[in-house]
């Protein structure tokens, strides 16, 4: 089992269809890989060599993938919330996003849209507790209870 | 009543008999042959109780030991076994040894086994994938002598003392016509008068990507090196006796060695097997060698020679296929078959593979007559290149007299599915058409 930039690679996997289980690879840039370490397609990862490991893990860091990924995703979808835009408003609401019809079928969108912005709020909600008066204070009553 | 149910039994004392000795004396005599219901049920209790324990011996599951007999008698299938209701049981057939002088006119026909001198050496590359399946249900391994393998057999006598650049024969025919097998008889007959042999079962599993490579620096080549040590030791475990007494005319630097003068050539490939890296420079030092060298002639045997004509399965770093000239080794080899270095006394036999379609290669194709293609298809120049001065060689299907004696080998290995016949004989040779492969199918399989 080969432990690679947080990702378990297991052993008798051939080296084409582990690299896909990194976040950001998926088949053509696995290929576009072995070719440029000059792997053979029938290398398992037991196979590599430690030089050929380095190599590897050496390239993958300079490539974006894993969680430098997901962040960059996130940040453009909050780009677009944070300007107010249609398109930011259609992920807010879990709608599908580039015009498509919303009369039937839009099961995809629906499942699947809000996802980013909800791992922001959950960023936010733990920011929004830190102003939220502490039990302990004496001011905590008249900020909580409900006046209207 | 009572009386007669009694006079079976003999009077003894009830203890002293076994439980299914009062159950058969309760049967009336007439009776006794009468499979009764608590007969079954006694049978059944008396199965149970017979596996009888040691103390101390688990219940648990053992595996058995596979008997090793077994397995080499039979055919190496998929269990390791061969279904008895499908094969009869193997019978070692008696053949005359094929021996350059038996491969003549009078003995077309005739199937004849690998001489015992060759067999240890034929075993060290593994006999090409569909000819085993035949090997392995007919021990031993023999093969028919045809007219094609006497006229090519004339042919590489002929070649014993010219340089390789002159016969450079490329065996072609339609699939399972028998081409591997002539060039298998072909690698028999030179090991047997002598030579040197560089025989390759299966190029294809040099070109689809089977084996590491490494791209040498500064240039746009790369070496499979474990395929080189894989290669370099086959050539010495074949050629053992021979390379003993040929030695090295320069000096040269293989790997991080360097080579004096006058080192024998099995020296020098016990090198590349123990260093892989330095492999792929032993081999090309070794083809020198024997190029320079005009005691011994030397024959390269290929099969399945379409792979080195297509592109390979390799990717340069750039992403694009590699050419089997970017790749060292199959460079080396190309050049013997193209003729753009020649051994002084020595031959290049190559078999094409026509079973799998995806290794088929057009370039070769049309070089040879085989396809033609519209004169507005562009085809691959450089691999055009290769090509020049490859002689086709036909390998045609049985004729009546060489399916004659096929026939006759198996029936006396026990190999045939129906009762053999000479109607059977006919039907077999009409429905297969005489190709070998469909004739073997017809007569072992009944399909």
């Amino acid at each position: 089992m080969l432990h690679l930039l947080g990702v378990n690679l297991p052993d008798q996997k051939l080296v084409q269809y582990a690299l896909p289980l990194f976040y950001g690879i998926g088949q053509k840039t696995s290929v576009k890989i072995l070719a440029a370490l000059s792997i053979h397609k029938s290398c398992k990862i037991a196979d590599l060599s430690e030089p050929q490991v380095n190599q590897l893990s050496t390239l993958l860091s300079d490539m974006k993938i894993e969680s430098d990924l997901r962040k960059q995703i996130r940040a453009n979808i909050m780009h677009h919330r944070s300007i107010g835009s249609y398109v930011g408003r259609r992920h807010a609401m879990g709608l599908p996003v580039r015009g498509q019809n919303t009369k039937n079928n839009a099961k995809t969108a629906r499942r699947l849209n809000g996802r980013w912005l909800k791992a922001e709020k959950k960023e936010y909600s733990s920011l929004a507790r830190s102003i939220i008066p502490s039990p302990s204070s004496p001011f905590e009553n008249f900020f909580t209870r409900k006046w209207f | 009543m009572a009386h007669r149910l009694f006079t079976s039994t003999p009077l003894l004392a009830r203890t002293q008999q076994t439980l299914a000795a009062r159950v058969r004396a309760a049967v009336p005599v007439q009776y006794a042959n009468y499979v009764t219901a608590s007969a079954v049920v006694m049978a059944g209790k008396a199965k149970k109780a017979a596996p009888v324990r040691a103390k101390g011996q688990s219940n648990s599951f053992k595996r058995k030991k596979s008997s090793e007999e077994d397995s080499g008698e039979s055919g190496s299938g998929a269990a390791g076994r061969l279904n008895d209701k499908y094969y009869k049981p193997a019978v070692p057939v008696k053949v005359e040894e094929f021996i350059p002088s038996t491969a003549t006119k009078e003995h077309v026909g005739q199937v004849m086994g690998f001489p015992s001198a060759v067999i240890p050496a034929l075993s060290q590359t593994a006999y090409p994938t569909l000819l085993n399946e035949q090997f392995s249900l007919i021990k031993p391994a023999a093969l028919v002598v045809r007219e094609s393998t006497v006229s090519l057999l004339e042919k590489i006598d002929q070649a014993m003392k010219t340089p390789s650049s002159q016969s450079r024969i490329v065996l072609t025919g339609e699939a399972g016509s028998g081409k591997s097998a002539t060039l298998l008889q072909t690698v028999s007959h030179c090991l047997s008068a002598g030579w040197v042999v560089i025989y390759v079962p299966k190029a294809s599993a040099w070109m689809n990507s089977s084996f590491a490579y490494n791209k040498v620096p500064n240039t746009t080549s790369f070496v499979q090196p474990s395929l080189a040590s894989t290669l370099v030791g086959q050539i010495h475990s074949v050629n053992k006796s021979a390379l003993n007494n040929i030695v090295t005319s320069e000096v040269a630097r293989v790997g991080r060695h360097d080579i004096v003068a006058g080192t024998t050539l099995s020296a020098l490939l016990e090198i590349g097997v123990k260093e892989a890296s330095a492999a792929q420079d032993v081999i090309e030092v070794f083809m020198k060698e024997m190029a320079i060298q005009k005691e011994i002639p030397t024959l390269i045997a290929v099969d399945e020679v379409n792979s080195f004509f297509r592109p390979t399965d390799y990717m340069s770093q750039d992403g694009k296929e590699l050419d089997p000239e970017h790749l060292k080794l199959p460079k080396l080899f190309l050049d013997y078959i193209s003729g753009k270095k020649s051994f002084d006394h020595g031959a290049v036999v190559t078999a094409t593979s026509d079973t799998r379609l995806a290794t088929k290669s057009e370039v070769l194709d049309v070089a040879l007559g085989i396809k033609e293609v519209s004169p507005y298809k562009k085809l691959s120049q450089s691999l055009l290149s290769w090509t020049e001065g490859l002689t086709r060689f036909d390998i045609p299907n049985y004729t009546k007299a060489e399916a004659k004696g096929v026939f006759d080998y198996y029936k006396k290995g026990n190999v045939l599915y129906d009762a053999p016949s000479e109607p059977l004989f006919l039907n077999k040779f009409i429905t297969s058409g005489g190709n070998p492969r469909k004739f073997f199918t017809a007569c072992a399989k009944g399909i």
